[in-house]
């Protein structure tokens, strides 16, 4: 459905800082996880897809494969335009949604724009996505302003708006941070009934691995814009590899102090960019690794990997 | 031993027809050296709570006995300053952006502790070293630190006074997972080597767990079950902490549980029903729950629960 190779999106004359090299590929109707820590470059990832990489931001090489068609990549280095194929859910949907206009104008304003319906087909189809996103008495609701409904339901407004683009690919930006975990609850419901019905793939990207260990089928850790490690949930619960995703697993159980170093960020400034916290770091660490396939589930970027142990 | 207790514990704020009632008659105790969670969502009143056992703020009514007298009264306030201590969720904002490091740690030493400059600065550096922070640190501007380093500046800083009880809100929220960690181990030094305790304030449900001696999980103002850890998630009681544990998300591994979804959402603190708060929302609700307020009752050792249908 999706493929990515060799994505690098970076600021001026550092092609690479904050993607370096990113390959994955999304199934039909597969929820995939991206997970990482503050400034992984896991919204820029998203981004990047969507064409909406801030002014500075340059997306430096590699090419995006949508439903078979290679997206086109314009002189200022973005994407051309917000593919059609993609819609996204935005971390905080007070935000995402403007303050001064009733929710039901802005889901038919989507449609209209996107679908090219008129104002009396919009408004039905409006109502039926509302309903669909389970917003209890979406004729009331959509006379609302955001400020007037809770964090939850802003966020229902917003997947419904995102749904009324008929993504083939969903990409969902932290879409639960800042919301209660009852209601984050209901809101990967809501993702995983929408993946059943319309067959489309998901991106959920987050900080938090148990949310992503809940709702992912398969999961990609990103660290400092490299993609350290991609697998099943299951495996990579069970058997990861990577020593950087074995200290982000080890840090959900409170009860071990994990083993950090800090060498500085400085330390093999053109290597793999978790060597300075690695506590498994070699010299050959001084080089970039390359993603490798161990098996058809499992890739992994680690000079270990590779027969070099300590 | 008993070293805190509050009693019908109120706060309201607002006047007249715009009354918002954030906390409505808790009972809590807190033991010397004992670490109690506080969870629940948001708007349920836990940081409200904390800041009234901190002294941020002032309660309606009811009272809060520390060490035989009631520091809710401001005549009294004095009798605890510098004993209870706070560490706020977050370290970017809980510092002075324009004082060093050092002697941001300093302060509470010179203050409370009647001692020299010298001295203070002295026992700062101490401090710097307990929180496993290199020296070079001393003389820096927050700016100058990462958000986990600054974390545990405003936990030497909140250690800085000799404590007895450390108000923490949230103290990880702000931070990454892998950080998050540290933080907690760092904590948990602290607190076996100065005897301090606890309150706890988090929304974290597998954090809390592993921590907590004892949880208390609110809902609109009210501790609604409170219980030792193991027994709150193994023996859950209460409707509400039901749909809460259910809903958190599991880590890898575990066996997902089927969630258990409460209807509609959490009433305004404006307009809550008289009776039982959760009357609307919950799946056992009968009469009696409409009628009259439950009562926080022990119904196993040291298993409280306020629900009508709890026997």
């Amino acid at each position: 459905m999706l493929k990515v190779d060799g994505l690098s999106v970076g600021i001026g004359d550092q092609y690479n800082s904050i993607l370096n090299n990113v390959c994955f590929s999304v199934d039909e109707g597969e929820i995939i996880g991206l997970v990482g820590e503050s400034g992984s470059g896991k919204t820029m990832l998203s981004l990047a897809l969507m064409g909406l990489l801030p002014k500075p931001v340059k997306l430096s090489s590699g090419s995006i494969i949508v439903d078979g068609q290679e997206l086109v990549v314009n002189e200022s280095k973005r994407v051309e335009r917000t593919p059609k194929q993609l819609a996204m859910v935005f971390q905080n949907p007070r935000n995402a949604l403007n303050p001064t206009m009733r929710v039901g104008l802005q889901v038919r304003r989507a449609l209209v724009v996107n679908q090219k319906l008129g104002k009396k087909e919009a408004k039905l189809k409006s109502l039926k996505f509302m309903t669909d996103v389970g917003l209890p008495d979406p004729e009331q609701i959509s006379k609302k302003y955001p400020h007037q409904l809770s964090g939850g339901m802003c966020q229902r407004v917003v997947i419904a708006m995102a749904l009324g683009c008929r993504p083939r690919i969903l990409i969902a930006d932290e879409p639960t941070t800042g919301l209660d975990v009852t209601i984050q609850a209901q809101i990967f419901d809501l993702i995983r009934s929408v993946r059943d019905e319309t067959g489309c793939s998901v991106i959920f990207i987050s900080h938090d691995l148990a949310a992503v260990s809940e709702l992912c089928d398969r999961v990609a850790v990103l660290y400092r814009g490299q993609l350290m490690e991609m697998t099943t949930r299951d495996r990579l619960f069970k058997n990861s590899l990577h020593p950087y995703t074995k200290l982000l697993i080890s840090s959900v159980n409170l009860n071990v102090k994990p083993k950090v170093m800090d060498r500085g960020s400085d330390y093999f400034p053109n290597g793999c960019r978790f060597a300075h916290r690695c506590p498994e770091a070699v010299e050959i660490c001084v080089e970039m690794p390359k993603l490798r396939e161990l098996n058809t589930v499992h890739s992994i970027s680690c000079h270990l990997m590779n027969g070099n142990t300590k | 031993m008993t070293l805190i207790e509050i009693k019908n514990l109120t706060k309201n704020f607002g006047a007249r027809r715009n009354t918002s009632t954030v906390i409505r008659g808790v009972d809590l105790r807190i033991q010397r050296g004992e670490t109690v969670g506080l969870v629940g969502e948001s708007g349920s009143g836990k940081t409200t709570l904390g800041r009234m056992v901190a002294g941020l703020i002032e309660p309606t009514s009811g009272e809060i006995i520390f060490d035989g007298v009631d520091i809710s009264q401001r005549i009294n306030r004095l009798q605890s300053r510098g004993r209870i201590q706070m560490v706020f969720q977050n370290p970017v904002q809980s510092l002075n952006r324009l004082i060093s490091i050092g002697s941001q740690i300093a302060e509470p030493f010179r203050l409370l502790g009647k001692i020299g400059k010298s001295d203070a600065i002295e026992r700062a550096r101490d401090m710097l070293g307990r929180v496993e922070l290199e020296g070079k640190h001393f003389n820096r501007k927050p700016s100058e630190l990462s958000g986990g380093q600054l974390q545990r500046v405003a936990i030497a800083r909140a250690l800085a006074s000799e404590p007895k009880l450390i108000v923490l809100d949230e103290p990880t929220a702000s931070l990454d997972k892998t950080i998050h960690a540290i933080i907690i181990a760092l904590l948990l030094d602290v607190q076996r080597e100065f005897g301090v305790s606890f309150l706890f304030i988090t929304h974290d449900l597998t954090l809390v767990r592993s921590i907590s001696n004892r949880i208390g999980v609110m809902y609109l103002g009210r501790i609604v079950e409170m219980a030792s850890a193991q027994e709150l998630f193994e023996n859950t009681l209460h409707p509400y902490t039901k749909a809460l544990l259910s809903a958190a998300p599991k880590f890898g591994g575990e066996v997902l549980s089927e969630k258990i979804f409460l209807k509609g959402e959490t009433p305004s603190a404006k307009a809550i029903p008289f009776g039982c708060s959760l009357q609307n929302r919950c799946p056992l609700v009968h009469e009696r729950c409409r009628a009259e307020i439950p009562k926080l009752i022990e119904v196993a050792l040291g298993h409280h629960v306020e629900c009508f249908a709890v026997k």
